[in-house]
């Protein structure tokens, strides 16, 4: 049985490293890898919460944000390759249309 | 011995995590996360969730991530450098912000638990068995969303094929 305490605390560690990777770099596919590694810690929670407290409602729930992942990843990357194919880039910093 | 597994494998992730941050090749990174994700679903099997590490390696480690990879195959890599040296003010604020956030997410860990629990109790997991338990659940009271996600896959389905075209 693991403590509950290392799973949450491992949860926050990898949310943080999602969160300070969605801020330091600038590359369009690597932002959505970083929101998907945030995606999987909040997973790594309602896993951990679901055996400490012997509910199966957080797998279930599990379940549907992977649902909600493979859809964001697909029409995200969707609209990487659109991107790339009008502007030619795929850096955060020049994605800048609408300043005009 | 699954306390030592948890760390194991727990510190696999965190590389894994920390590789996605420091590597300048996209590839590299996709790759680092695949590491992440597959230490992940090791950790979910160490949490009694067979099911979900299945479809996490799957649907994550398998799908999702040859999808990223596909993506970054089809575009050109052009490095990164010389973008992130202006970026060094910007990057010491994106390390306070997420500093401070880390230790915002381990408040809730000082907090006491309600105390109400389930009906996943052990004797009822070697009953049944857990793949069974969540598909009794999610066939009854969670139908409804079920239905709805699999309406959201066909969106992002139809979503992607729409913007990923040449002329639409």
């Amino acid at each position: 049985m693991i403590p509950l305490e290392y799973s949450l605390t491992l949860s926050a560690l990898l949310f943080t490293l999602g969160v300070l990777g969605v801020l330091i770099r600038r590359n369009v596919i690597v932002l959505l890898m970083c929101v998907e590694l945030m995606l999987n810690a909040v997973n790594l929670s309602f896993v951990a919460l679901a055996d400490h407290l012997d509910s199966v409602e957080g797998l279930l729930y599990v379940f549907f944000v992977m649902t909600v992942a493979a859809a964001e990843a697909s029409v995200g990357l969707a609209i990487v390759v659109a991107l790339h194919r009008s502007r030619k880039t795929l850096y955060a910093d020049e994605i800048d249309l609408l300043k005009g | 011995m699954t306390v030592l597994l948890f760390f194991v494998f727990a510190a696999l992730a965190v590389l894994g995590a920390v590789g996605v941050l420091a590597c300048r090749n996209p590839l590299h990174c996709a790759v680092s996360m695949v590491g992440t994700m597959v230490s992940l679903a090791v950790l979910y099997l160490l949490h009694h969730a067979e099911f979900i590490f299945a479809i996490q390696l799957m649907v994550y480690a398998g799908a999702v991530m040859m999808l990223v990879v596909f993506v970054i195959m089809l575009l050109d890599l052009r490095r990164e450098e010389s973008l992130t040296a202006q970026l060094a003010g910007s990057k010491l604020f994106g390390f306070v912000l997420s500093a401070l956030l880390f230790a915002l997410l381990l408040v809730p860990l000082a907090a006491r638990l309600t105390g109400m629990t389930g009906d996943m109790s052990e004797d009822q997991l070697a009953r049944v068995g857990s793949v069974e338990f969540i598909a009794e659940k999610l066939f009854g009271p969670y139908l409804l969303p079920f239905e709805v996600a699999s309406v959201l896959l066909l969106v992002g389905l139809v979503g992607a094929v729409a913007l990923a075209k040449k002329r639409l």
